[in-house]
């Protein structure tokens, strides 16, 4: 446990150190990730499917919002389905003002969930995304999950369906094939019982994660895990959804792995925080770093020496830490002290960016 | 010489400033009565609108029934019935919309309550400063 405690803070540290790198480039692979996703479902519009659109697309995932993003792959979904049928893009973009209407009216923050919903579904993790949902954000996040199963499902529908719902011979009219789209929404026991599921995890790993009791993130991933694998399985044997059950299980355990991670990571220590801000008063103009403390002290080193002389063993102390708010700030000059003159010294738990 | 005391407080207001903060002075200059109905009335709107869709989308995918249903029963029932539906919906989404939005109002006063009160340590930090 203890390594494992090291191998966090190490990692932490370096995320920490290289923050201004690192964010943009997830956030431009999970936009890459969610581009291709569609474009291996959907990709009927050849203009959208080229090397660059997609990577013009990811480009902008990494500088607008994920709010702003999520309408922009929104815009994406349609221009394909329209490329199919106008039936399948106009009932999507019914769909998609509904949600706009209903739900993005209140501006959630947790959107990222809706980006990440892609890359994990690629994966088979999509079981992770209600629970991490549930652990980061609000019980509000089942309704996101909500939205994501909905979106995919449509477009999983349109995909498996594309030769009927493209199909323009006499006797599949317009009024036919908005009700075998509508159908596919509405008559989709597949996705009822996974909406079902990720309500249900979102809202009971929330609540399990708030109690006061020890280990309650893990419990509530274990309980969110069980319920949400009891439920497709129970939706599966009432309503015979074609959900296969291998595939899923294994979903379930690599998606509480992932959660048991993020939790390792979260868990009482705002990692990501590393904040940056600018201001000034009458006599300076101050660019403060702040970074937060790590919480685990790294085990004292002590090099003793074995020797006749009379100064073996002298410790010198560690620095005293100001713990006021649990940050270091840095004014533009390096505070950096160094212990390494004496042959005896103990490391704790500083560290200077 | 630079306090240090004071840079830490100052760096987290500005943190607040950055994240959110803004955003609670917004609503902060809104009454609280006044901040939640202009909220439930953009939700009024919004539930509506979709109620609308909604109906056209029935309308459309189930026509030839509510033709039927429109010429075989009273108008004024099938309206009726309507109506309470939109009603309900209603109902529901400006209930979660006034816990929402009531939630939001007292959490941002709490914050820059906060907030106000550590500029009043900083003016006192200053103060003092002046005095010595």
């Amino acid at each position: 446990m203890t390594s494992l405690l090291e191998i966090r803070e190490k990692i932490i540290e370096l995320y920490s150190q290289h923050e201004m790198v690192a964010k943009p480039v997830l956030r431009f692979l999970m936009v890459l990730a969610a581009m291709l996703y569609l474009n291996s479902k959907i990709g009927y519009e050849d203009v959208l499917t080229g090397a660059l659109p997609v990577l013009i697309v990811s480009l902008l995932g990494v500088l607008v919002p994920p709010g702003g993003m999520v309408v922009i792959l929104g815009a994406v979904i349609l221009v394909h389905l329209y490329s199919l049928s106008l039936e399948a893009a106009a009932v999507g973009a019914v769909l998609f003002l509904l949600m706009f209407l209903l739900y993005f009216r209140f501006s959630p923050k947790d959107c990222i969930l809706l980006l990440l919903y892609p890359v994990c579904r690629m994966c088979g993790i999509a079981y992770v995304v209600p629970i991490i949902g549930g652990l980061l954000f609000t019980p509000f996040s089942a309704l996101t999950s909500a939205v994501a199963v909905i979106t995919d499902s449509y477009v999983n529908f349109v995909a498996d369906n594309e030769t009927a719902i493209s199909s323009t011979s006499e006797d599949q009219d317009m009024l036919t094939r908005f009700r075998f789209l509508i159908d596919g929404i509405l008559q989709n026991k597949e996705m009822l019982v996974l909406l079902i599921a990720v309500v249900l995890t979102a809202v009971l790993t929330y609540a399990i994660r708030r109690l006061s009791v020890q280990y309650s993130w893990y419990i509530a991933i274990s309980v969110g895990s069980v319920v949400q694998m009891i439920v497709v399985m129970a939706g599966d044997m009432i309503y015979s959804t074609n959900i296969s059950i291998g595939p899923m299980f294994l979903g379930i355990i690599a998606s509480a792995f992932i959660a048991f991670v993020t939790a390792f990571f979260a868990f009482n220590l705002d990692y990501s925080r590393v904040e940056n801000t600018q201001f000034q008063d009458d006599d300076y103009y101050y660019y403060v770093k702040a970074v937060p403390k790590m919480s685990f002290t790294q085990p004292s080193r002590t090099v003793k020496q074995i020797s006749l002389s009379r100064h073996a063993g002298r410790h010198r102390d560690e620095p005293e830490e100001g713990d006021e708010e649990n940050t270091r700030e840095e004014y533009g000059t390096d505070s950096r002290e160094d212990y390494s003159s004496t042959d005896t010294r103990e490391e704790g738990p500083e560290r200077y960016y | 010489m630079i306090n240090e005391q004071r840079v830490r407080l100052m760096h987290k207001m500005a943190v607040y400033e950055k994240n959110g903060g803004d955003a609670d002075e917004r609503i902060n200059a809104y009454f609280r009565g006044d901040y939640i109905s202009s909220q439930m009335l953009r939700s009024f709107i919004t539930a509506t609108a979709a109620f609308l869709l909604l109906g056209l989308i029935f309308g459309f995918y189930d026509f030839e029934n509510l033709m039927l249903a429109v010429y075989n029963t009273n108008l004024t029932s099938l309206i009726f019935r309507v109506g309470l539906a939109y009603l309900f919906f209603l109902a529901a989404y400006e209930l979660a919309t006034y816990l929402i939005y009531s939630y939001r109002y007292q959490h941002a006063r709490e914050r820059l309550a906060q907030y106000y009160l550590e500029l009043r340590r900083l003016s006192a930090a200053y103060r003092r400063e002046e005095e010595l």
